[in-house]
């Protein structure tokens, strides 16, 4: 019966060191993921000589993916952007563009709305951009380009009422 | 003698029980509070051995000033990065990454598992820089593709 006892007890203090190795082997066991190296998210400028006719202006969240590794293809799109104008002062709002290196690739227009919203599936799937050669944007060797997206409210006269810039950075193309 | 045998199996049984494999992995920060929900892998069509990976939601919440944002790994090669603009948080659904992250589905049992193909590390990590990241991995499970060769029927 003693024996039983021991063997029991020993069982039991088997167990429970199996169970808490596990648990600190949870915590620290986590593969070590690359950091992009520091950098600005991007910078938001605001046309002083419009401060109260642009009442609300938020970019969300932009992101860049590489559905396919083995492509030099990558996507950038923002999981949000509104761009609201009070509409009882001029200038008034009337486009919205977004740029990647210069380029415009997105234009969109209020039409009688003091509101332009923009989300995701405006673009199914994002704007195409070259993904980069690892470490090609200074960001580390897991990542590649780093584009400075420029999100532009303009007025009627396609003046900039505000400008912000993101910084998104791409996964590599390493094949 | 039979009391012998119940203790060992029992014992036996409390062991295997805590070897069996884990699916997640957790490395707990202070600095970013991660949510994961539903990770897959679809084959939009069986004749194709294309596979794609996603994840049903992503949330990472922050208050540390150099939170950076969310990277996605595959196997360990970075696949997504979201980004905090003058945010908190990071918000991702699995409409944003169009059909998916792009693998291969692998044969029967590649992984191991009868029933699947290849199976795969997706990472996701809260990104803080100068500090360490808030990393969920799972293990993601894709459909097999068996490839199909049909021969020509040839009369003589």
């Amino acid at each position: 019966m003693r024996k039983l006892l021991i063997i029991g007890f020993v069982g039991l203090l088997l167990v429970a060191g199996l169970l808490l190795n596990r648990k600190n082997s949870a915590a620290q066991s986590a593969p070590a993921m690359p950091t992009p190296q520091a950098g600005p998210a991007g910078s938001i400028n605001q046309d002083p000589s419009s401060p109260d006719a642009l009442t609300s202006f938020k970019v969300s969240n932009p992101y860049c993916y590489q559905p396919d590794p083995a492509a030099d293809q990558c996507y950038i799109n923002f999981r949000s952007i509104q761009a609201t104008d009070n509409q009882s002062s001029a200038p008034y709002m009337t486009w919205l563009t977004i740029s990647i290196s210069g380029k415009n690739r997105y234009g969109g227009t209020a039409f009688f709305e003091g509101t332009i919203n923009y989300t995701y599936d405006a673009v199914p799937g994002g704007l195409q951009v070259p993904c980069g050669a690892p470490n090609s944007g200074n960001a580390g060797n897991q990542f590649g380009q780093v584009y400075g997206v420029v999100i532009t409210p303009l007025d009627s006269n396609r003046n900039p009422m505000s400008t912000d810039t993101a910084n998104v950075t791409c996964p590599a193309y390493a094949p | 003698m039979r009391q012998y045998r119940f203790v060992s199996l029992f014992i036996c049984l409390l062991l295997l029980i805590c070897v069996s494999g884990s699916t997640r992995t957790q490395a707990e920060s202070t600095a970013v509070t991660l949510t994961v929900s539903n990770p897959y892998c679809a084959q939009s069509v069986p004749a194709s051995p294309i596979c794609w990976i996603n994840v049903r939601n992503i949330s990472a919440t922050s208050s540390d000033p150099n939170f950076l944002g969310v990277q996605i790994t595959v196997n360990g090669k970075t696949r997504a990065f979201f980004s905090q603009f003058f945010e908190t948080s990071v918000t991702i659904n699995k409409n944003m990454l169009g059909k998916g992250l792009q693998v291969n589905c692998g044969l029967p049992n590649a992984s191991g598992q009868p029933d699947y193909g290849l199976q795969y590390s997706v990472g996701i990590s809260g990104i803080v820089s100068g500090g360490s990241p808030t990393t969920d991995t799972a293990n993601v499970f894709c459909p097999y593709f068996v490839t199909r060769v049909y021969m020509p029927a040839v009369y003589r």
